[in-house]
């Protein structure tokens, strides 16, 4: 950016500034004055900001030739206000206006208590429009980082997400519960446990719950985590339970089976070789070099495990492995070979002669 | 007749390493071949072609050039100039640029100095040995989720967001963050630069199986079988959750670079952008991303940061703020000099957690890392590094103050 990149960025910046005023104004009409937001944004000759195409469908271009210096008018901060509270309040604008106005001027009250208040409550009432609440969710995800006001009304977040969990729309149930998992709310933890069970209708699929439980997970998960990773038949779940017990050193004899499992998928077989080497790394050493050296066994799995030892084994026990080091270098050397397993064996070797 | 430079105040090539920013250089006769007076050198790019390139300053302020003559004393004497990368000719790999001395009479070349111009650059226009060599890094920081990686994912708990989030010092802040982690990153692999995530721009190459993992719709991101983040772990264990909510090939719904400059030309308008982009960056994703306490378990976090941190060094270069007594530039000085921001951590002589170690409310009740990663390149910030130490991170006004890194698109 020499000067004159800054004066082209200028110019820039003065074609956003008119654009969003020009939006604001389609805004105010559509959520105040019951017009369409398509009219609006047509009579007022604005072009659509990205963040509203997926609403509205328009994708108008950027107005050229707008004169350097243009600034945003003094009361933005304050329009902006005031087309969130009517997008929150006003129920007789359509559904589509008022979610386009809160993706654009929701910001505008991250620090109000009211506006929050409000924000929360539109997210979590039945009878407003899934279009908006699912925006209301969105602006509340977003304040989550931005907000100071929001961060002290933690109880109010919580119970307004656990009105969620029952909600119709699976966005708006999956995301609920997702947010509850991370604040680890004890009361999603067991709606997501009873569902996993089958005593109770599931918030979500089994996958989704259990990579949702994973972000807290208690001693009294373990069992159904293991018996659905030894039983179940849905493969989604099965993986995501494994990826759950890699902190679970508990299930490193459950973990070590799978890997070495010839009738397990790779997928499954590599996610038990993760969780493995976390919960018990010198028993998935073991069970890697075993893997890696059987000419029998499946070269993606053998390409991954490869790569591993190189990675985290001992360089100096490894140096000291004449049969697997005498298997990588056949890789190494084998033009035909499976290349991912050819470039594992490579780069293995670069990393054992380098050492430690 | 022989010559020594040395850069960043070193003699060895662990001081080799320029951003765009002016570098101190010192240039010396070792051996003057029994000259009687001053020799004059001239001092260049080896090669012009490739590689990283480097300009060179007689003084500051002064312009850059893409060659400089001096005289060196005889009896040995330290000539300071001062060395830069040119933008925006950054290098791709260690030791691809170097400086050449000549002696200006003979054309002798005196001295060759490999060094690399080291650049934070856009992560979906990487090169596939600069991606490796970042991921390695990345791969060896987590060391299996123990050590020094641990305590940079303990420093962004929701426990302790009012030391970062919601604050005025949500900026200084995550660039001191981004700077730790960068200069630990460096400490395995001093090559490496924090690239970043420019998310107003499809990335399909980052959202790649061969570099920050491949979405399949269910959460799981998909890596190449040797892909070192296979193995990534954090205190939810072996797992990364992460779910755009666009495809690879398209960018997320949030303020693009321009809209995020056009937020104002002072600092407290600007700030603005920790909403839009940087929260709806974080919320593009269900998973990890989505939430401050458990964003750091992913090793996006710190390329969404760095982009955050790029569009602050670029407003910076768009209105001219890197002077930290101008409120425009940050407008909570505190003490008695003017405006103060009442939540301590937020003022430009406020120290910040946990580089600062204090414990005490109301700072949380713990400070994990320790002191800010050092870098043999710059001495600042220094170990517990002020909000204002932030604020002029190329030297623009002091050359002591550069931080010691440099983004592709934001010139000195």
């Amino acid at each position: 950016m020499s000067d004159d990149d800054r004066k082209d960025m200028e110019r820039r910046i003065a074609g956003a500034r008119q654009q969003r005023l020009a939006t604001l104004s389609a805004l105010e009409g559509a959520v105040g004055g019951g017009k369409s937001l398509d009219d609006m944004l047509k009579k007022t000759g604005a072009a659509v900001l990205g963040k509203l195409d997926h609403v509205i469908g328009l994708d108008a271009p950027v107005p050229k030739n707008v004169p350097a210096g243009g600034g945003a008018a003094p009361d933005v901060a304050g329009r902006e206000r005031a087309i969130t509270e009517r997008a929150l309040t006003s129920s007789e604008a359509p559904a589509e206006a008022r979610a386009a106005a809160l993706r654009v001027t929701g910001h505008s009250i991250n620090e109000s208590e009211e506006g929050i208040d409000r924000l929360l409550a539109v997210m979590a009432d039945a009878g407003e429009p899934t279009q908006l609440r699912r925006e209301a969710l969105r602006t509340v995800r977003q304040f989550r980082f931005s907000s100071r006001t929001l961060r002290d009304k933690r109880p109010e977040l919580v119970a307004a997400l656990r009105t969620l969990l029952d909600d119709p729309d699976l966005e708006l149930r999956s995301t609920g519960a997702e947010m509850l998992a991370k604040e680890k709310d004890e009361e999603v933890q067991r709606r997501l446990l009873s569902g996993l069970a089958g005593e109770s209708e599931p918030i979500v699929d089994a996958a989704r719950a259990i990579q949702l439980l994973g972000y807290d997970v208690h001693a009294e998960h373990l069992p159904l985590l293991h018996e659905i990773v030894d039983r179940s038949e849905d493969v989604r779940a099965r993986e995501e339970a494994i990826r759950v017990l890699s902190s679970d050193p508990s299930a490193a004899g459950l973990l070590a089976d799978i890997l070495r499992d010839g009738r397990e998928s790779t997928v499954i077989r590599s996610a038990a070789a993760v969780a493995l080497q976390n919960v018990a790394p010198l028993e998935f050493e073991r069970h890697a070099r075993a893997i890696a050296v059987d000419e029998g066994d499946d070269a993606e799995l053998r390409a991954m495990l490869i790569a591993a030892l190189g990675r985290f084994a001992n360089p100096a026990s490894l140096l000291e492995d004449t049969e697997l080091n005498q298997r990588v270098e056949r890789i190494a050397g084998d033009e035909g070979a499976h290349s991912e397993l050819r470039e594992a064996a490579r780069g293995y070797q670069t990393r054992v002669a380098r050492g430690p | 007749m022989k010559t020594a430079l040395a850069l960043n105040g070193g003699t060895t090539a662990t001081t080799n390493y320029l951003t765009w920013s002016p570098s101190p250089c010192e240039v010396r006769l070792v051996e003057n071949g029994g000259a009687g007076g001053p020799v004059t050198v001239r001092l260049r790019n080896q090669r012009t072609d490739v590689g990283g390139q480097v300009v060179f300053y007689a003084q500051l302020p002064g312009e850059p050039a893409d060659e400089l003559e001096i005289d060196l004393p005889a009896d040995g004497g330290a000539v300071e100039i001062y060395v830069g990368g040119k933008y925006p000719h950054a290098s791709i790999a260690d030791g691809d640029a170097a400086i050449e001395m000549v002696q200006s009479a003979s054309g002798a070349v005196l001295s060759v100095t490999p060094l690399m111009v080291r650049i934070r650059k856009d992560a979906n226009l990487l090169t596939p040995g600069e991606r490796l060599r970042f991921l390695e890094a990345l791969g060896k920081l987590n060391n299996k989720g123990q050590g020094r990686f641990n305590e940079l994912r303990d420093m962004h708990r929701a426990s302790v967001e009012d030391e970062a989030h919601g604050h005025p010092g949500f900026l200084p802040w995550h660039r001191a963050y981004m700077m730790d982690f960068e200069r630990e990153l460096q400490a395995i692999d001093a090559s490496v630069a924090l690239p970043y995530w420019r998310f107003e721009r499809p990335a399909p190459n980052l959202f790649h199986r061969d570099f920050m993992g491949e979405p399949d719709g269910t959460g799981t991101p998909r890596f190449s079988l040797t892909n070192p983040l296979q193995y990534w772990k954090t205190d939810n264990g072996a797992r990364i959750v992460r779910e755009p909510y666009f495809r690879p090939n398209e960018a997320p719904q949030l303020a693009d670079e321009v809209q995020t400059m056009a937020y104002g030309d002072e600092f407290e308008l600007f700030r603005q952008l920790e909403g839009d982009p940087h929260g709806y960056a974080h919320t593009s994703f269900d998973g990890d991303l989505g939430a401050p306490d458990t964003a750091p378990m992913d090793p996006l976090f710190f390329l969404l940061h760095n982009n955050i941190d790029r569009l602050w060094a670029k407003w910076q270069y768009q209105e001219k703020r890197w002077d930290a007594s101008d409120l425009r530039s940050y407008p909570y000085p505190g003490g008695a000099s003017g405006p103060k921001w009442p939540r301590i951590g937020h003022n430009l002589s406020d120290t910040m957690w946990p580089w600062n170690g204090a414990t005490a409310a109301p700072r949380p009740n713990d400070a994990p890392g320790g002191a800010l990663a050092s870098s043999p390149v710059v001495a600042a910030p220094g170990p517990s590094p002020r909000v204002g130490d932030m604020i002029d991170y190329q030297g623009r006004l002091n050359p002591a103050h550069r931080l010691g890194f440099d983004y592709d698109d934001v010139r000195f």
